[in-house]
């Protein structure tokens, strides 16, 4: 059984950074592009307040916690610089952590790690970049960055942490 | 002026156009690109970070070093590049915890993070370091009469904390810089929306918030009667001038073109259109291009 909330691990691992306390003013929510469109999938103030209200283990296996972009619109705005997006980011790590994710990884986490890119450089794109003048642009970077990334990779445990090796 | 090149994923690779414009507004300005065969993709929030928080810094830092060794600042084109190498930058500078942690990581590749790199982007060069004086010098080719409505994009202005460029509630120098090129730069709602190109190309946002949001972007730069919305960012690019296929066939409204703010400037700058990559942009740019020619 956990003992710990949600609340208290995330405080932790955010460091100085702590959880502040939210108003749940609800400017976040009014000026965020996401909750503009589907206010009922997502909402950054009511994501705040189940942490705070500790509804935590449920959220972990919530898809709503994945749709955040990244705008840092909800912190410019905050009264209080609750820093949404990052509290966010560490509430996916603890979700893949539990292993009650339903988010997977895209297939361009895979290519980076394989070719240092999130994409595959098509023959057509070296042609097409040729035919403007650009220099080429490999398959992969350099043999050795690659060799960093899955150096870095093997230390960190990732593929370990996504559960695409045994824990 | 020299800087170490950060091309990121999506710009070489389905926006190259762009790679060539910014090579070549940045030679007109004596400005150096050093290509580095040793930077990856930036390893953005929504791929890594969100899946492991410590992978995700320390592939970052890893691009961050590379740059720390040719003892060169970081030029990115990208708006989400520039912002999460910036915010790890600053993660990593402002925690000693933190930089130990990954340092420590980093040491399996020889490599240490120590921070005296920056980042930058190529709007913020533009701005900075080279400044709109020196560019006004430059401009031979004014675009007198080109309604130009500015998009700021998320990455190149938040976190403002981070980045420290511009005002993140009422930013100035896209349209500073706008000016510049002899063009006018024309208030419209959307100028500091937000396109979600990143979010949907990496993350979980699927493609009707993407629509929805940039139907709203087109159309308010339409009522306010733009001749082309300038971005400065891969992602928006991506989204607003493919995106706006989609929507074409449901939507009784005509494309706007999108161009680069780095497409803009080198026409000032009297490049030609094939110099700058100008029509490979999806939306036609052809009227766009005789209107400013007349």
């Amino acid at each position: 059984m956990q003992t710990t909330s949600l609340k208290e691990i995330i405080t932790r691992m955010m460091g100085n950074e702590r959880l502040k306390i939210c108003q749940q003013c609800g400017k976040c929510a009014g000026d965020c592009p996401i909750a503009k469109v589907i206010p009922e999938q997502f909402n950054p103030r009511r994501l705040i307040q189940k942490i705070t209200l500790n509804y935590s283990r449920e959220m972990l296996s919530d898809v709503e916690i994945w749709l955040c972009a990244f705008c840092y619109r909800c912190l410019e705005r905050c009264p209080n610089r609750v820093a949404i997006p990052e509290i966010l980011m560490r509430i996916r790590n603890l979700s893949v952590e539990s292993g009650d994710t339903p988010k997977q990884p895209s297939a361009l986490v895979k290519n980076m790690i394989e070719t240092g890119r999130v994409m595959e450089v098509l023959d057509e794109v070296e042609e097409w970049r040729n035919s403007i003048g650009l220099p080429p642009l490999r398959q992969t970077v350099s043999e050795q960055a690659l060799n960093e990334i899955r150096k870095i990779i093997e230390t960190t445990g990732f593929k370990r942490k996504l559960g695409w090796e045994d824990k | 002026m020299e800087y170490a090149f950060f091309r990121g994923c999506l710009a070489p690779i389905r926006e190259y156009g762009y790679e060539l414009s910014v090579r070549n507004i940045l030679r007109t300005l004596n400005v150096q690109l050093v290509d580095v065969e040793d930077f990856s993709c930036c390893a953005p929030a929504c791929l890594f970070y969100s899946f492991d928080f410590t992978t995700g810094v320390a592939l970052t830092a890893r691009n961050l070093c590379v740059a720390e060794e040719k003892e060169l600042d970081i030029l990115t084109m990208c708006s989400s590049c520039f912002s999460n190498l910036s915010k790890t930058r600053k993660l990593l500078t402002e925690s000693p915890e933190l930089k130990q942690q990954v340092n420590e990581i980093l040491s399996t590749i020889d490599k240490e993070f120590v921070g005296n790199t920056e980042v930058k982007h190529v709007v913020t060069v533009l701005f900075d370091d080279i400044g709109v004086n020196k560019i006004k010098e430059a401009v031979t080719n004014p675009l007198k009469g080109i309604r130009a409505a500015a998009f700021y994009g998320c990455h190149l202005i938040r976190p403002h904390d981070v980045i420290k460029f511009d005002d993140s509630e009422l930013p100035y120098t896209l349209d500073k810089l706008i000016e510049v090129t002899g063009a006018e730069s024309i208030y419209y709602k959307e100028k500091v929306g937000c396109c979600i190109g990143c979010g949907a190309f990496f993350g979980g946002v699927g493609e009707q918030v993407a629509s929805r949001l940039l139907l709203k972007i087109v159309k308010s730069a339409k009522k306010a009667k733009a001749d082309c919305i300038v971005v400065t960012c891969p992602f928006c690019a991506f989204q607003l001038d493919l995106g706006q296929f989609g929507i074409a066939e449901n939507e009784e409204t005509e494309a706007v073109p999108i161009l680069y703010y780095t497409d803009l400037l080198g026409l000032a700058l009297g490049l030609q259109p094939d110099e700058l990559g100008v029509t490979l942009h999806r939306v036609d740019v052809t009227p766009l291009l005789e209107k400013i020619k007349s």
